[in-house]
């Protein structure tokens, strides 16, 4: 049975940011193809020997920012790590510790686990990992021999394999 | 394969793919595999007692000493003096066998619990005598061997590790 189309919610509000935000998209992309010709031209200007295009002057200057950077990268780490050892000496750490009630939060995340469960499925599992491989194929074989057999058979009823019988299920 | 739509048990233990069978008849595959790796274990036991012997002979008589001979005869006497003890005690201790904890069966009393030992015997005695009958369970329309049906016992897939865990969870309550 099909599922019932889904009702058809009128949501303004949405619609028209999404619809905004499509046209935003749109535009920018329309932006970009307009511009960059635009740009290439005015950095690399035809006619202009290399040397005195713009995007020479700009690579220049992003070199020496580059420069500058590798050379105050250090120092700027000796200050934040200056700046965070002092903070962290300052900070009494034994007080804040002792202010959260660690042993009910250790209590707390043991009893979530459920440690002995965890070992024991942990365990049962790296024991029996070919096992369950040899148990699954089995069960596999178990049910083509009995497919085969119930066919040659020309029987029509599923194999009852209930220990117990179901309400459904007659005594046999 | 066409698992039953009764979810069995809901042991972490049990991957999801074979929680369906659990508390089941097993197949005729299942069981003759596990069969032979009982058989295996009987060898073992059979070829440590005649080794044993056989030292105790060396031992005693070391000027005299020769390889028993002749033991035709002698090998399925002692292969079924091992073996129906091997198979009473471990079906009316915990259901299974080496060969069926392995591939994870149990056999079960005619109510899916544990299988008393006044018939665990028999059906151990039957089946180191009449190991055929097994092959019945391939035709039998509720998987069970000749001797399941004389002493109206199961074997049943079961993972668990626990058989008190797995009569509570496998077994589906009448009605």
């Amino acid at each position: 049975m099909d599922p019932p189309p889904p009702a058809d919610v009128d949501m303004p509000a949405v619609d028209l940011v999404i619809g905004l935000a499509a046209g935003a998209l749109r535009g920018a992309g329309a932006l970009l193809y307009v511009t960059r010709p635009v740009a290439v031209l005015v950095l690399r200007p035809p006619l202009v020997p290399a040397p005195l295009q713009p995007q020479t002057w700009l690579r220049a200057i992003a070199r020496q920012g580059k420069a500058l950077r590798e050379r105050t990268t250090p120092q700027a780490e000796a200050f934040v790590s200056q700046v965070v050892e002092g903070v962290v000496a300052r900070i009494d750490f034994e007080a804040v510790v002792d202010r959260i009630d660690v042993a009910t939060i250790a209590r707390q995340v043991v009893d979530d686990m459920d440690l002995p469960d965890l070992i024991r499925d942990s365990t049962g599992t790296m024991a029996s990992e070919g096992v369950v491989g040899l148990r699954m194929q089995g069960i596999e074989a178990d049910e083509r021999v009995s497919k085969i057999v119930d066919k040659v058979l020309l029987r029509r009823n599923a194999r009852k394999t209930q220990v117990r019988p179901q309400a459904h299920e007659p005594v046999q | 394969m066409n698992p039953s739509s009764d979810p069995a048990p809901n042991s972490s233990a049990v991957p999801n793919a074979a929680r369906s069978y659990q508390g089941r008849r097993a197949g005729v595959v299942s069981r003759v595999i596990a069969s032979l790796v009982d058989l295996l274990v009987v060898v073992g036991i059979i070829v440590a007692v005649y080794a044993i012997w056989t030292g105790l002979a060396f031992l005693l008589h070391p000027r005299s000493f020769h390889f028993p001979e002749g033991l035709g005869w002698s090998i399925p006497a002692v292969g079924f003096v091992v073996a129906v003890p091997y198979l009473t005690l471990t079906w009316n201790a915990t259901g299974r066998s080496y060969g069926a904890a392995l591939l994870g069966l149990r056999v079960v009393g005619r109510n899916g619990g544990r299988l008393p030992f006044i018939i665990a015997l028999p059906r151990a005695f039957l089946c180191a005598l009449f190991p055929i009958g097994l092959l019945w369970v391939a035709v039998s329309p509720a998987n069970r061997s000749l001797q399941d049906i004389l002493l109206r016992t199961s074997v049943v897939y079961d993972w668990t590790p626990s058989a008190d865990a797995a009569l509570r969870e496998t077994i589906t309550p009448v009605g």
